[in-house]
């Protein structure tokens, strides 16, 4: 950086402008003259100062008056030059501004031709007006020379990225050019909103890919920020210009090499780290990725973190609005519940989504900001799409409209670039001028990017672990706690996918880790509970039902279930809320009915689902004549004086949707070895039967039964099982639906 | 307007002066000759049509020089820019055209391998193991699933395939389908087989080991500051380890390893080839240093060649080395006593990620063109 803020500059020419005018002979002229040209560097010191306070006009009118008294002191002329030239814009409306700021610089010069840090001012000034941009290289060349002949890294680094920021818009206005081929005249935004197959047809048969476009201006670009960054290795903007071409053009190897040094030369400068971070997330170094990412995040200021972890862009704009009126205690709470609920997979200590996120926000700093137009990248069209989706992995951009006849007025002059998602079908067009680093949505694409963004706020498909995702089954069945607890016990029948998971892997066995995860709304963690084993891949006889509890008060809950191979990276999960409820003391209760293959007591006199064997069916899918086992638990049955409970049990399968009516099914097992007991209907078959039994000190009865589906079409059945205690006439029911299909699970 | 097309015509066809040094026309000439010629036939029809005069510059001897001179122009600023492209791009070697046979891999390769007389390329999907030679016969794809696959060594012999990866090292039968076992756990960073010894990295770690009917580790692994990048057997009794930052010799005493001493580096070394005395160590940005090895306690520098933008990997077959260049293509070098001479630059083989002198060719991988490629090697 140069200007004010660069006091080693302002002294030295404070010092110099000083020891010029001590070393003035004397007279009464010359002691006028230095006694005007020390007001001036006082002055000049103070316009400094204001300037820093942010009294910009103030500041200018102390550079002006200083200007006056010591016309040749061209410290003075260069400050007023630079504050001028930070003012103004590129607007029309800045013209006088510019033409004010360039004048100073230019008598600056004039006084003192060696200074480099004049030519680089005088350099971005031309980089704003208009037609005088071509004179901004030349500019630039001077203050590199002149800075090397003074050996002034600063300046030699920040004049080679400009030269690399001039070099690579160059490059950029052509980078991913397509030529318009058969009777294609331009790219309509339009027709690509309301017509979902145009921009894939029209990417695909209307136009080709020039290969190597611009690679002169690409590889000088690569040449001016690599020389910067050896000039000053810390230098942000240099190593931020290499760091995009190298990524841009997958060089990742070359990227994450720079992104040390620069991190190892400017250790505080956290977008270093997040450079850093960036590039090792997308080596798969997760790890070190999020060991990156913090020591970033920690080194930016409260302002930039809030801006860089900011969700509004990935929230539905009403979820973004409610957002945006959060405090920040309430926000980084939003964060971590957001975050926590968003994470792919418990399993790995890593937030995958969380590290893309951070990576996407990274991405766009580095390729879409443009410090010239005081814009950062997550800020911009471009930005927000990146940080949505990611990368895209289709870009196009067709060359910029002439026809002032164009559908949109718009595009004319404007370089049209397209993003196009294949897999959901996104595109996004944006129009942007040539030589900036800026693009906006082309025509009517903002209300389609907010129609998509309500839809779809954000999406994770690159990220790698979603690629290789399974999903598990869980059955979960609640039972009433023991006598001692009020708890509810809770079991969760979980199918891992490993046949499925091992498919295509040339491994004998590996290890595999699975677990339950129980969050209460907040995302806080109730359970976790994590496990190892070996497995082998390709055996018929490996089980896959896994199966946890856990004893939870009521309450509203969350799991999931996971299972990931280290070896392969393919991982499975399964998710779903959680409604625990108390098992009254009182009343007739009844436990889920667990729905598995098979159930057989493992006691003579069980008392309850601990004493069966069960081999869980977690998916509650069956196969067509298959057998429908069912396990459940009765709570607060009515003894006689004898201990002796009697009640019914009612099933009734009802159809909740299928392909052909009309079946039957029977019970062929189960405590009453009610063997032959047969129903049929239309839509809804029942069976019921009648149960005497001695309770003992049992605090639950367990029931058990089979039942046959016989030729039960394919579909969707609900269960209900109906306890009806034919001493106290109290009725309980259970619920379940599952599925009679010919799929494997 | 006679001598204008004159002039124009001898751009094109003049030669000596003309000529660069490589014999390469400067396109700059071509183009502008072209570009004459072009515009100059165009407006020499035009004022054969249009002969009556409406003002300005509509006469004949004044359209067709005006045209001449701006197509000349134009097509000298597009020729000049293919020249200055050509000469950004051959800045430190000359064109290179090599000939050779190309192997399409169904995966983004990684590394590549060769042993004996097998090719063994690492991937995403998995190591490709193709037989070395002109027709590069498929042999099949072994250790499918397995994920991030780092070094990998084989045994024709025993009919052996290890495999390190970032969960442990695996082995696989080289030829036939029977599934692999994990026959290491732990990260392995790098790993170099020689007979039934096995050098191990092990993040920052090194450990000998033995391949029998199983992998056990031998003598006490040797600790180093960095991470193990890649090993190398030199003979029977020497190892070399490269770290990110060092070349290290260890000797083998019985079942030890002894540290002999070492080489640092400036930069993060990547990855190390050795020939007979000579060691190349592909050093990324650093470029490609060459190595005198022939005193293992005192390694030291015999040049540095920092001609291309990184260095991803080198190889080296009868003194000329073989530069991975990355989307550069493959540079080709000749080592001298006045250090690396360049012989040319080869970019029609697409992102050379990596390559490996095998014992009848040079082999490379195409990362962004997913394909193996043999290379005929260059004449001494």
């Amino acid at each position: 950086m140069t200007g004010l803020r660069n006091p080693p500059v302002l002294v030295t020419g404070l010092l110099a402008a000083l020891a010029l005018a001590l070393a003035s002979p004397g007279g009464a002229a010359a002691q006028e003259a230095d006694d005007a040209v020390a007001r001036a560097i006082r002055l000049v010191a103070d316009a400094n100062q204001m300037a820093l306070r942010g009294d910009t006009a103030a500041a200018l009118a102390r550079l002006e008056q200083a200007t006056k008294l010591a016309p040749n002191l061209s410290d003075a002329h260069y400050r007023r030059g630079m504050l001028l030239a930070h003012q103004a814009g590129n607007e029309m409306t800045d013209m006088f501004k510019r033409r004010a700021a360039g004048a100073a610089l230019e008598r600056a010069i004039r006084i003192e031709r060696g200074n480099p840090s004049y030519y680089l001012e005088l350099g971005r000034l031309r980089l704003k007006q208009g037609l005088g941009r071509l004179g901004a290289q030349r500019m630039f060349d001077l203050a590199l020379n002149a800075a090397r002949q003074r050996g002034d890294a600063a300046v030699i680094a920040e004049t080679e990225a400009e030269l690399g920021d001039i070099y690579h818009r160059r490059f950029q206005a052509l980078d991913h050019r397509r030529l318009m081929t058969n009777d294609a005249s331009q790219f309509d935004p339009d027709e690509a909103i309301n017509n979902p197959h145009y921009a894939k047809d029209f990417l695909t048969q209307r136009t080709s890919e020039i290969e190597d476009s611009g690679e002169l201006d690409l590889r000088r670009a690569e040449a001016h920020y690599r020389s910067g960054a050896t000039a000053w290795p810390g230098h942000d903007r240099a190593n931020a210009g290499l760091l995009g071409i190298l990524l841009d053009e997958q060089r990742i190897e070359e990227f994450h090499e720079q992104a040390r040094r620069f991190m190892a030369a400017a250790p505080k400068n956290p977008r270093a780290q997040l450079f850093l971070g960036l590039g090792l997330w997308r080596m798969g170094r997760a790890a070190e990725a999020t060991r990156a990412f913090d020591r970033g995040l920690a080194g930016l200021t409260p302002g930039e973190r809030s801006r860089l972890t900011n969700l509004s862009a990935i929230l539905r704009r009403s979820d973004a609005e409610d957002y945006q009126g959060l405090t920040a205690a309430q926000r980084a709470e939003f964060d971590r519940i957001y975050w926590a609920a968003g994470d792919p997979l418990r399993l790995t200590p890593e937030n995958e989504h969380l590290l893309e996120h951070l990576a996407r926000a990274a991405y766009a700093d580095l390729r879409f900001s443009a410090p010239e137009l005081h814009l950062r990248g997550w800020d911009t069209d471009r930005g927000v799409i990146y940080m949505r989706y990611g990368p895209p992995p289709v870009v196009a951009s067709f060359a910029p409209q002439t026809d002032r006849r164009s559908t949109d007025p718009a595009a004319v002059g404007k370089i049209t670039t397209v993003w196009f998602y294949p897999e959901r079908n996104l595109r996004f067009v944006f129009y942007g001028p040539p030589g900036y680093n800026f693009a906006r949505f082309a025509g009517e694409f903002q209300a389609y990017v907010e129609d998509t963004r309500y839809q779809m706020p954000v999406k994770y498909d690159n990220v790698p672990v979603n690629e290789a995702m399974d999903s598990i089954s869980v059955q979960v069945a609640a039972f009433r706690g023991t006598r001692t607890t009020d708890s509810t016990e809770l079991v969760f029948f979980a199918g891992l996918p490993l046949a499925r998971m091992a498919e295509g892997v040339d491994l004998i066995e590996g290890p595999i880790e699975h677990g339950l995860f129980i969050t209460d709304p907040l995302e806080r963690d109730v359970k976790v509970e994590r496990r190892q084993e070996t497995v082998r891949f390709h055996s018929e006889s490996q089980l896959e039902q896994r199966t946890f509890t856990s004893a939870l008060p009521a309450g509203e809950y969350r799991f999931r279930v996971e299972a990931r191979q280290p070896t392969t990276r393919r991982a499975a999960r399964g998710a779903n809320r959680l409604e625990v409820d108390d098992f009254a003391r009182s009343s007739l209760m009844l436990s889920d009915v667990v729905m598995a293959d098979r159930v057989a007591p493992r006691l003579e006199v069980p008392t309850g689902h601990r004493d069966f064997l069960i081999d869980p069916n977690p998916a509650m899918r069956y196969t067509p004549g298959g057998e429908v086992h069912l396990l459940w638990e009765m709570y607060n049955l009515t003894a006689d004086s004898l201990s002796s409970v009697w009640y019914d049990a009612e099933i009734v399968l009802r159809v909740q949707s299928i392909e052909r009516r009309g079946f039957a099914a029977r019970i062929v097992g189960g405590v009453l070895d009610a063997v032959g007991t047969t129903a049929e209907g239309d839509d809804q078959v029942s069976v019921r039967y009648e149960v005497r039994e001695t309770l003992g000190n049992r605090d639950r009865l367990p029931g058990w039964v089979a039942v046959d589906l016989e030729d039960a079409p394919l579909g969707t059945y609900v269960l209900e099982l109906v306890i009806t205690d034919r001493i106290s006439g109290q009725s309980a029911l259970r619920r379940r639906v599952f599925t009679v299909s010919d799929i494997d699970q | 307007m006679t001598r204008a097309l004159c002039l124009a015509l001898a751009l094109t066809t003049a030669p000596g002066p003309l000529l660069a040094q490589d014999g390469r026309i400067p396109r700059k000439w071509l183009m502008a000759g072209v570009g004459a010629l072009v515009t100059g036939a165009m407006a020499t029809v035009y004022a054969l049509a249009f002969e009556q005069d409406i003002g300005g510059c509509s006469k004949a001897t004044c359209v067709i020089p005006v045209s001449v001179v701006l197509g000349g122009g134009i097509g000298y600023m597009i020729g000049k820019e293919m020249d200055d492209l050509y000469a950004v791009r051959y800045s430190h070697a000359p064109p290179l055209k090599l000939r050779g046979r190309e192997l399409s891999l169904t995966m983004v390769p990684n590394d590549v391998v060769v042993h004996d007389s097998t090719v063994l390329v690492t991937g995403t999907e998995g190591v490709e193991v193709v037989r070395a030679g002109p027709t590069l016969d498929r042999l099949g794809l072994r250790a499918r699933g397995l994920r991030g696959i780092g070094d990998v060594a084989a045994d024709n012999g025993r009919n052996l395939l290890l495999v390190g990866s970032a969960v442990g090292l695996y082995r696989f039968p080289l030829l036939g389908d029977d599934p692999g076992t994990l026959a290491y756990p732990g990260e392995i960073s790098a790993l170099s087989a020689d007979g039934s010894r096995l050098l191990l990295g092990l993040g920052l770690e090194v450990q000998l080991a033995r391949i029998g009917d199983s992998v056990e580790a031998v003598g006490t692994p040797m600790a180093e500051d960095a991470r193990v990048v890649d090993v190398a057997w030199q003979g029977n009794q020497m190892a070399w380890v490269l770290t990110e930052e060092r070349l290290a010799a260890y000797g083998l005493v019985g079942d030890s390893l002894v540290f002999r001493g070492a080489m640092p580096f400036p930069v993060l070394a990547r990855r190390v080839s050795i020939a007979d005395s000579v060691a190349l160590v592909s050093a990324g940005s650093g470029g490609l240093y060459a190595l005198d090895i022939r005193n293992p306690a005192a390694p030291a520098e015999i040049t540095n060649w920092s001609g291309a933008r990184f260095v991803y990997d080198a190889a080296m077959r009868n003194g000329i080395a073989y530069v991975a260049g990355g989307p550069e293509g493959l540079y080709v070098l000749r080592l001298t006593a006045a250090g690396f001479e360049a012989v040319g630059l080869s970019r029609g083989v697409g992102f050379v990620a990596a390559v490996e002198a095998g014992p009848d060719a040079i082999y490379l991988l195409d990362r962004t063109g997913l394909a193996l490629r043999r290379l005929d090697p260059q004449p001494e």
